[in-house]
């Protein structure tokens, strides 16, 4: 659409990267100019939930509408070795697409998928086992992705044989992974049900790397959890990241963990600023389809150059009485992807919007501190 | 459970708490108990024992985790959690009548026009299969003797006054047609359609992405000061509760462990559970900690909850005295009250972490 | 003209749906009845004593001599005519079953709205006394155990039974058979009674367990909690609230079963009371392998279910405005 190219990202990316990791040449997974159009269905918006023991016939997607859906549009992204990249959005920005088309649960209409250097975008099945074993996803209700009837043990066993670990070590591995998140040895005879919802999340962080991954693809993993729980599993993941086991005892001394193999990267995607920037290294912006704004994480909250980024941030409830209920700067709620509105997408909820905005599509550029935005009218660099 | 019989410490509480009993009093609680038949395990006693009481207009932040027992307390205010085979005990006083001693009718006639409630998940607290503007109207119509038309015509004003963009269209929506955000201001529409002197807001936005809670948010803000009624806001989240409450009320396995304005919860909080909760919150002021100051372990079981203060087993601070069983009273000074035996300049030392409050 | 009219695709869409579940099951009853034993229809149109001259006669002038496919398509062109004859009888199938529809659909008429009545009570009953005391728990157990006495009573054993104690003994009902609605209402009243009971004790209590599942699981909704919250009458979110959801998985099953018994399925009580119905035909055609009717017959019901299963789905979107028909 905007036949800009978008490629700072990448050198973005790589140049994390290289900061990071010497042998980060490559970045781990990148999405490059990635389009996913559906058409419009009642998948999406359709039935779900709300007590519907319907016929499963009744709730499929109606043919009727032939409009396309733009999920994703020109997006691009590159995660490098042990980076975190976090994705920020409303519902129906996309951004759980460009995580399930990343582990190519959904395939791009255009564009195209890397994992290692090598393309995915149209590999097959037989393929891709391999790739997803090093690429593996943690779902944002750990109640719905575990069954119900396996013990935790059985659940973390399957993923450990896949990856080759023989029978006589797979329970000592079994400990050893819910150590990692936290758990005890006797969850292991535990199902599901027997656990707290922090618990099952932690089972799912398990599952995901019992296959040992460089990348954990991390669908609103806290979002469905309590606070209290939520900060538990944001500090899992900071541990993991840090290549550390969590604290063993409540605070008796950081003893870390066996010395495990090196951090995954993650890709994590939420709805809450305020999450994201305490799990990532870097944040990407979506709204509507398209990336709004990029950059390291502390950047991009402090001094949001977009105005949806900002809106965003000011969403964010302030824990402090004196400051009041939060800022409502955006009413309403996003336009639907089917007809995204013409030019900048965001413009007919900006508060900065000009009839540039409405005419032409800002293009994903980068700014002098080197982040990229898309915007006409960036925020200046101090808020 | 005799430990429940001994542990009645709230019964002070509605005197110390509300500042000036009496005239201003909309709603007072004392010693409400709620079990749940358990199956094998006897009765879970979800709530046990908790007491305060509400003026006219306040806004009361409810706050805890997930078996903390604030829903059940919360929803049983209006006999709700009866239904689904509670057991309810103690005194529910609304505009000076004991809703919990009421007939069945005499509580019909508070549900939706004294005391109107709100639910977590919009997705399912409506009805899928009846038109928005049919749902609130039902609700009028058992409160007023309008119309149908009139009822109808009610409805729609409740949406706009919710906030709904075209309110006589959506008034012919049906619940799966509108977004979340929409459907929550549709709840709380049908919530306010027979002018409430409190709303129970239970966990209204967990469902809901940032910036609809954001909006949410200010939506009850602005028409409590409109109208004037009282709110009670049941939420796990206590960063939500800082710009709307007056005053907030922290539970832990069943009962009240602090209770204060909401300057004084979030300046100076006396249990090291709410410092907590403080310290889970992720933030964006600041600097970014490495770790978030957050709680360990997991919630005990209301089924059997621990001797003594019901959350020493997780308190990197519990000494002896925490297992002998801690009173709810004011140890400040000012009417606030807490159940922790730490003394108090002990407790401004331990809570700070890194600038911030946590635990 | 962008897209077709929704209703319009949805009727091409389920006439080819009919199209192809008719062929199917055509042709896989047609090729059942090819490979077991002793299905030859030739040893069975010549006779028992018959020469083998005489038997390759009859497979000549039948033409089972010619490939199973040219086999098939006349089946099927006979059927589609109306010309279909039976192997055993030699009388024209479509005729008969004209001629056995009307005991059949006296009995499904009849005996599908009874269940529907019963089961809908007696789930509701269950459910309401589920969720009360212990006494009014001890009787919804008690009701578990009828209504898993009738699901699992055998149509014979229950029809007999029936038959023997108020027919034979007590002369209140006769003793089977059918008699037309045109000539006799009242003794058609009288020859119905206990064929509608037998099959509504088979159904009310499988549906009742239904209704009362699907009841207990709309109570749990947090939309009942809301319609209680806005404090209307028990009665009104028991009505407009609970029941009006419960009962929506009832409405497709009773469409299916509506067409499995008018498509003859009630073959067992259709036989124990002699009602000379399309089930009875089907059950001593099958005794006799006799092709044709069979084939009639199941494609007769593939059709009916087709066909009920497009009207339930009707019904369904009207009372559900989160379906969508396809």
């Amino acid at each position: 659409m905007s036949g800009e190219p978008v490629s700072g990202e990448r050198f973005a990316g790589a140049r994390a990267a290289a900061a990071d990791a010497a042998d980060a040449q490559t970045p781990l997974l990148e999405l490059s100019h990635v389009s996913v159009h559906f058409p419009a269905a009642a998948g999406l918006a359709g039935p779900r939930g709300g007590g519907s023991r319907l016929p499963s016939r009744g709730g499929g997607p109606s043919r009727r509408a032939r409009e396309v859906v733009h999920a994703l549009d020109d997006v691009s992204i590159a995660i490098a070795p042990g980076e975190s990249l976090g994705i920020v959005g409303e519902s129906g920005c996309g951004k759980t697409t460009l995580i399930r088309c990343a582990a190519r649960l959904v395939d791009a209409t255009s564009g195209s998928v890397r994992f290692e250097g090598a393309d995915i975008t149209r590999a097959s099945r037989r393929a891709l086992r391999p790739v997803r074993r090093r690429m593996q996803m943690v779902f944002q209700d750990p109640e719905a992705s575990l069954n119900p009837r396996r013990r935790v043990g059985r659940t973390l066993a399957t993923p450990l044989k896949l990856a080759g670990v023989p029978r006589a070590r797979l329970e000592d591995e079994i400990v050893a992974l819910l150590a990692r998140v936290g758990l005890e040895r006797e969850h292991m005879h535990s199902y599901p049900h027997e656990l707290s919802g922090g618990q099952r999340q932690r089972v799912g962080i398990a599952r995901a790397l019992a296959m040992r991954p460089r990348l954990l693809l991390l669908d609103e993993p806290v979002s469905a959890l309590d606070v209290s729980v939520r900060a538990q599993i944001v500090n899992l993941l900071a541990d993991l990241r840090e290549g550390a086991g969590p604290r063993q005892g409540a605070r008796a001394g950081a003893a870390p963990g066996p010395p495990a193999e090196p951090p995954p990267a993650m890709l994590f995607v939420a709805h809450d600023l305020a999450i994201v920037r305490q799990v990532c290294d870097r944040i990407a912006v979506m709204y509507l389809g398209k990336i709004v704004e990029s950059g390291p994480a502390e950047q991009v909250c402090r001094a949001p150059a977009h105005p949806y980024t900002r809106a965003l941030l000011a969403a964010v409830p302030k824990a402090d009485p004196a400051a009041g209920p939060p800022r409502v700067e955006l009413t309403g709620e996003p336009p639907s992807a089917t007809a995204p509105p013409p030019g900048c997408r965001f413009h007919p909820r900006c508060p900065r919007a000009s009839e540039l905005c409405a005419r032409e599509e800002p293009p994903l550029l980068p700014r002098a501190d080197g982040r990229l935005a898309a915007c006409h009218h960036p925020l200046g660099a101090a808020v | 459970m005799g430990a429940g019989a001994r542990v009645a410490a709230g019964r002070p509480a509605p005197e110390a708490g509300a500042a000036q009993p009496g005239a201003g009093t909309l709603l007072d609680v004392r010693d409400l108990r709620v079990g749940f038949h358990g199956g094998a395990r006897g009765v879970v006693r979800a709530v046990d024992g908790v007491s305060f009481s509400l003026r006219r207009g306040e806004a009361l932040a409810i706050v805890g985790e997930s078996g903390s027992g604030k829903s059940a307390m919360a929803l049983s205010l209006s006999g709700l959690t009866c239904e689904a085979g509670a057991d309810v005990q103690g005194a529910v006083e609304f505009e000076g009548v004991d809703l919990l001693a009421a007939g069945e009718r005499r509580l019909r006639r508070v549900r939706g026009a004294g005391i109107a409630t709100v639910f977590q998940d919009p997705m399912s607290a409506l009805n899928p299969v009846q038109r928005i503007g049919a749902q609130i109207a039902e609700q009028v119509l058992a409160h007023e003797p309008l119309s149908k038309a009139a009822a109808a015509a009610r409805a729609v004003q409740a949406l706009r006054a919710a906030g709904v963009p075209e309110p006589e269209r959506r008034a012919r929506s049906y619940p799966h047609e509108l977004s979340g955000g929409l459907r929550q201001r549709a709840m709380i529409a049908m919530a306010l359609s027979c002018s409430p002197r409190l709303l129970v807001a239970d966990e209204p936005t967990t469902a809901l992405d940032v910036t609809v809670q954001a909006q949410i948010l200010a939506e009850l803000a602005r028409l409590r000061a409109e109208t004037g009624m009282a709110v009670i806001l049941v939420t796990h989240d206590l960063g939500v509760v800082a710009g709307f409450a007056d005053r907030v009320l922290v539970m832990y396995c069943g009962q009240i462990v602090e209770q204060g304005s909401v300057s004084e919860i979030f300046e100076d909080p006396q249990h090291p559970y709410t410092w907590g909760l403080l310290g889970s919150i992720a933030r964006m002021e600041g600097e970014r900690p490495r770790r978030l100051p957050a709680i360990d372990g997991v919630p005990p079981s209301p089924a059997r909850p621990p001797a003594g203060c019901r959350f020493h087993p997780r308190c990197p601070h519990a000494m002896p005295a925490c297992k002998a069983p801690v009173e709810l009273r004011d140890r400040v000074g000012g009417g606030r009250l807490d159940r922790c035996v730490l003394e108090v300049e002990r407790k401004r030392a331990l809570r700070t972490r890194s600038g911030a409050i946590g635990l | 003209m962008r897209a077709a009219h929704p209703m319009l695709t949805f009727a091409v869409r389920r006439l080819v749906a009919m199209v192809l579940v008719l062929f199917a099951i055509s042709v896989l009853t047609f090729l059942i009845f090819q490979v077991i034993p002793d299905g030859d229809p030739a040893l069975r149109l010549a006779g028992k004593f018959a020469t083998p001259q005489e038997i390759k006669d009859v497979r000549i002038q039948w033409g089972f001599n010619q490939p199973i496919w040219v086999q098939y398509l006349r089946m099927m062109e006979q059927i589609f005519t109306g010309k279909v004859i039976s192997y055993t009888q030699q009388v024209n199938v479509v005729r008969q079953i004209g001629e056995d529809l009307p005991a059949t659909i006296s009995l499904t008429v009849g005996a599908s709205v009874l269940w529907l009545i019963a089961g809908v009570a007696l789930g509701v009953v269950g459910a309401l006394l589920a969720r009360r005391g212990r006494v009014a728990r001890a009787a919804d157990r008690l009701l578990g155990a009828v209504a898993m006495t009738g699901i699992s009573m055998p149509a014979f054993l229950l029809g007999d039974l029936l038959l023997f104690y108020l027919g034979f003994k007590l002369h209140v009902f006769p003793l089977g058979g059918y008699v037309p609605l045109t000539e006799d209402p009242v003794g058609w009243l009288t020859h119905m009674i206990l064929p509608w009971i037998s099959v509504t004790v088979l159904f009310a209590g499988f549906y009742s367990r239904v209704l009362r599942a699907s009841i207990l699981d709309t109570m749990g909704e947090s939309y009942v909690a809301t319609a209680r919250a806005k404090g209307i009458s028990p009665r009104r979110v028991m009505v407009s609230h609970v029941l009006r959801n419960s009962l929506l998985p009832i409405v497709s099953l009773w469409g299916l079963d509506f067409a499995a018994v008018l498509g003859g399925g009630a073959l067992l009580t259709e036989t124990v009371f002699n009602l000379k119905g399309v089930g009875q035909y089907a059950a001593e055609s099958t005794q006799r392998l006799d092709i044709p009717p069979i084939m009639v017959i199941t494609m007769l019901t593939a059709f009916l279910v087709v066909v009920l299963s497009t009207v339930t789905d009707l019904v369904q979107a009207a009372l559900d405005p989160r379906v969508r028909l396809r």
